[in-house]
């Protein structure tokens, strides 16, 4: 059969259908051909200007970002102008040549040189500006401006840099700014970010970027074929970045910092009501300032190979075995569990033989009948022996997890470690091992297996001053707009209620307070008479020491013991608690305590100065 | 099935033009997108083996698994609303294991296949049809159209409502319900801008009037003008187009592909391209009007007018005179999933052209 044969009036039909299928098609490609013509012949000249003339450029103008104060509204962290000088690779004949001689006169190395002749050239766009050296001082600025004319395709862009107003104070919770990587620029939330952009890398630079960095605008250029600028279009304004209002009170940490000039390790107060961190030192510190500018290979190797290990935040990343500062859990563990009351006597007579072991009391010839105030104010190690062996490791590792220890507190800073809680099950899981009763001993004096974060320590001293709660430790207390708009208010936030007792707390307190105002108390050298403390001292072995050595010098700084002191004031609803390690530093009464007692001082001192408050003053007896 | 005759009569022709265009879409995209030419000629050459398979089997086989092949795109659509992926503004994109696909593109073939089947059917004359008869074929083409402008993708669901017109418009339609359906469009105008996303509102808006805004929306229109109007007769040479070098020209390796050829080959490249469409196109007319059944002529005027409406709303959309919708220009722009679709339909049209003188 023939489908749409001639004679078919069907086909007919569709045939006829066809014709105009045909004339539109013909129709319309005749409609394009015009359209063509018009454009690429007869307009063609026009358009030919206008794709060299006419060039749109967009360059992007950074938002100022955020201001961080500090609670009472002085400023840590601004802006400051800083002079880039750059390179348009398309501008120059030989790019290579055009960056090694701007570089020589910039005293880039030779490897700096070749990583931004790599910037320049292909794939990377050849009119986009390669950075060839940020923040350059005033004499190298002056030395390309006068060289101009022999220096095709560079020109030097003013942009901003975080200035950081007080140097290397609280820098570790600060943070510090660098330049986005590879695999940042991969992540979903840095989609809107460009290559080459400052972004916070760690602290509350890191943790707030989303406030501080605002909203870049845009500037619309008119550029002519060589790149030149002709006209400019317009300015989309940028939005200026949020400005943070800090828990830190710069006169606080100003004496922390001071305090702990020379030293090594961490310094935390916090405010036993809400969770607020007052001050927070981590020593040895780094230079945010170095960051701003471009820390450069030689500087970062020198922050990373220091043994003390200034980049880090000691306060929420240094694990330590807690020593002596573990006595008040391991009695709110015995008070919780009824193992003791504050007034049980248990014997120390130096010694205390367990098994085939003697575990030996720092004090060889003991300390007698040893209540709970006792065995505080001197830190008797034996009542700790006997009541670590009643309780079970169990029971001590449930307390300590009710009161903070062995989970991040989570403060809103990067890298919180959470420390470690022993427990039979802890070994068994670890080492596929059972428990040993003897292990229980060391545990109970805070050495063996237990490590725990200053930010632990004080937090969780902080609970037995005021009711048994456990705030979550935060930094900042707000984020303010630039027309002064609340965006972000910080609420305490209540972690949980710790499992001791208020009349258990109170009776730990006490004995705390008889450490500084008992004669016999361990500090007591450190007692003040402007304001009452409560405190405990603690020396935690850094290393597994076999031998005793009397002359403390002698030993090597980084054998030496760590050092601490963790201290509230006033004993009861305290308004301030304060914990400081030193790293090898030796014993807690001298070496941490001293400055927990600077910082709580300054805290009353600066109280009575801006309220006219007297500090609740006064010892016992 | 297979005969050997069929080779004797392959339809070359249409076989080197098709190619033809592919490579010159994939220069194209070597100066536009160069990783993404690369990406082109895998989908090139899966779309060929694609196409091979829509060759073999007989298109009677193909009509006949009309009804199911619709099925699946439909499944596939409502995948992509309920858990697709996200990419310019729309969800568009079905994961399917390691590459992500456009549904709305196979859905364009879908259609076209499961209309001709219908109009196709056995016992029913070829009387214009009237408004009863419409129902059935509105239903088919109205769901996935609906269901991509859920998405929202403007320009294929216009293919397919256009798709449809054609279809309807070869088999004839009564003068009375032509009028009624245009009288009920003009009248429902109002509705449909009120769905129009604001994105889709302003560029219909920034097309009337393209010089308004020229930094905002008719930034596209007015630099793609500018890059096909700078190539003048020679062209400013491969890979030496500014506009599209110097990222003057958004999406120049997908919707705006044509102007990166129009302005590095000038008007004589332009006409070249311009000339294998035409021939291809009336090629693919000429396949439906000497096919040996109601269903090859069908489906061959189904696939010619995918391949005209690519062209032409494509190529009136970066020379400025139809609104930006977002319609690819088949073989030239950059996509997996058009290129596959595109190389069936072409295996179709093969397949139809080389069994006419079968019996």
């Amino acid at each position: 059969m023939v489908y749409l044969g001639d004679g078919d009036h069907e086909g007919r039909e569709l045939r006829n259908r066809f014709q105009y299928a045909f004339i539109v098609v013909v129709g319309v490609f005749t409609l394009i051909l015009f359209r063509l013509t018009y454009l690429q012949i007869i307009q063609g000249d026009t358009f030919r200007n206008l794709s060299e003339s006419n060039r749109v450029r967009i360059r992007v103008v950074t938002a100022p970002r955020g201001i961080i104060y500090d609670a009472k509204g002085r400023i840590l962290v601004d802006n400051r102008p800083a002079f880039d000088v750059k390179l348009i690779p398309e501008d120059v004949r030989d790019v290579a040549e055009a960056i090694a001689r701007v570089g020589r006169l910039l005293n880039l190395s030779e490897e700096e040189i070749a990583d931004r002749v790599a910037k320049a050239s292909p794939p990377a766009p050849p009119w986009r500006p390669v950075l060839i050296k940020g923040d350059v001082s005033r004499d190298e600025l002056a030395l390309v401006e006068t060289r101009k004319l022999d220096l095709p395709g560079v020109f030097v862009d003013v942009g901003q840099r975080r200035a950081y107003r007080y140097g290397k104070l609280a820098a570790h919770l600060l943070g510090y700014m660098g330049e986005i990587s590879e695999a940042e620029l991969k992540r979903p939330e840095y989609r809107d970010y460009r290559q080459g952009e400052f972004i916070g890398k760690v602290g509350v630079e890191r943790r707030y970027e989303t406030y501080l960095r605002g909203v870049h605008g845009q500037k619309h250029i008119e550029v002519d074929a060589a790149g030149r600028e002709v006209a400019f279009l317009r300015e989309i304004p940028p939005i200026p970045g949020k400005d943070l209002y800090l828990t830190i009170d710069l006169d606080l940490q100003l004496a922390a910092e001071e305090a702990m000039q020379g030293k090594s390790g961490a310094v935390i107060a916090i405010d036993p009501r809400n969770g607020d961190v007052l001050a927070m030192v981590s020593a040895p510190a780094f230079d945010p300032d170095v960051f701003a500018r471009g820390i450069t290979a030689a500087e970062w190797q020198a922050l990373t190979r220091d043994p003390r290990k200034p980049l880090n935040n000691k306060g929420i990343q240094g694990t330590y075995p807690p020593g002596s500062t573990w006595k008040a859990i391991v009695a709110a563990a015995g008070l919780h569990a009824k193992a003791i009351t504050p007034d049980t006597a248990l014997h120390c007579g130096g010694t205390f033989p367990f098994g085939r072991r003697v575990f030996r009391d720092w004090k060889l010839s003991g300390h007698g009948a040893v209540t709970l105030y006792d065995s505080l104010v001197q830190s008797c190690d034996v009542y700790y022996y006997r009541l670590g062996d009643k309780l079970g490791v169990d029971r001590i590792a449930e307390e300590a997890l009710g009161m903070g220890f062995g989970q991040l507190t989570g403060i809103e800073l990067e890298g919180e470690k959470p420390g470690l809680v022993p427990s039979t099950a802890w070994k068994q899981r670890r080492f596929k091992q059972p428990w040993f009763p003897g292990e229980t001993i060391s545990v109970a004096i805070g050495q063996g297996a237990t490590t725990v974060t200053p930010i632990q320590l004080v937090n969780a001293y902080a609970s037995l001053a005021n009711g048994g709660k456990l705030w979550r430790p935060h930094v900042v207390s707000r984020v303010v707009d630039i027309d002064g708009t609340v965006v972000y208010e910080r609420q305490p936030e209540l972690i949980g209620l710790t499992p001791t007792t208020p009349a258990a707390n109170r009776a730990i307190a006490r004995g705390l307070l008889g450490v500084l105002e008992d004669p016999k108390g361990t500090a007591h050298s450190q007692r003040s008479k402007d304001f009452r403390m409560a405190g405990k001292t603690g020396t935690a072995q850094a290393s597994s020491r076999l031998y005793s050595v009397k002359d403390e010098d002698k030993i090597p700084w980084h054998l030496r013991d760590h050092a601490w002191f963790v201290a509230f004031s006033p004993e009861v609803d305290a308004e301030i608690a304060v914990v400081t390690l030193a790293e090898h530093g030796g014993h807690g009464s001298s070496a941490a305590a001293p400055v927990v007692k600077a910082v709580i001082a300054r805290y009353w001192e600066l109280k009575r100065m801006r309220e006219n408050v007297q500090a609740p003053i006064g010892g016992r007896g | 099935m297979f005969d050997r005759r069929v080779t004797t009569n392959f339809d070359w022709t249409l076989f080197w033009l098709t190619y033809a265009i592919a490579l010159i879409g994939l220069v194209n995209l070597v100066s536009a997108s160069r990783p993404d030419a690369v990406r082109q000629l895998q989908w090139v050459v899966i779309g060929s083996v694609v196409l091979a398979v829509f060759l073999v089997v007989h298109y009677h086989v193909i009509g006949r698994a009309a009804y199911f092949g619709y099925a699946v795109v439909l499944a596939m659509l409502a995948g992509v609303l309920l858990f697709g992926r996200t990419g310019g503004g729309a969800q568009r994109w079905l994961p399917l294991g390691p590459v992500a696909v456009q549904p709305s593109e196979f859905a364009k073939l879908a259609v076209i296949v499961v209309l001709a089947r219908w109009f196709s059917r056995d016992g029913r004359g070829d009387e214009p049809l009237g408004l009863a008869d419409l129902i059935v074929p509105g239903l088919l083409a109205g769901v996935p159209t609906v269901m991509i402008m859920k998405q929202p993708d403007l320009g294929t669901a216009l293919i397919i409502v256009f798709i449809f017109c054609a279809m309807v418009a070869i088999h004839g339609i009564r003068l009375k319900a032509l009028l009624l359906i245009v009288g009920t469009g003009l009248a429902a105008s109002p509705v449909v801008w009120r769905h129009l996303k604001p994105y889709q509102r302003s560029r219909l808006l920034t097309f009337m009037n393209p010089e308004a805004d020229p930094q905002g929306t008719g930034y596209h229109i007015l630099q793609s003008k500018i890059a096909i109007g700078s190539g003048r007769l020679f062209g400013k040479g491969f890979t030496e187009g500014t506009q599209s070098q110097l990222q003057f020209l958004p999406e120049h390796h997908t919707d705006f592909a044509f102007a990166v050829w129009g302005e590095e080959w000038g008007f004589l490249g332009a006409f070249l391209l311009l000339l294998l469409y035409f021939v291809l196109i009336l090629w693919g007319l000429n396949i439906a009007l000497k096919a040996k059944d109601r269903l090859g002529t069908l489906l061959a005027y189904g696939i010619t007018a995918y391949l005209f409406l690519h062209v032409a709303i494509n190529i009136g959309m970066v020379t400025g005179v139809l609104p930006v919708v977002g319609v690819p220009l088949v073989l030239m722009s950059y996509g997996g999933s058009s290129v596959v679709t595109t190389l069936a339909c072409v295996g179709l049209l093969l397949n139809i052209s080389m069994r006419r003188y079968m019996f």
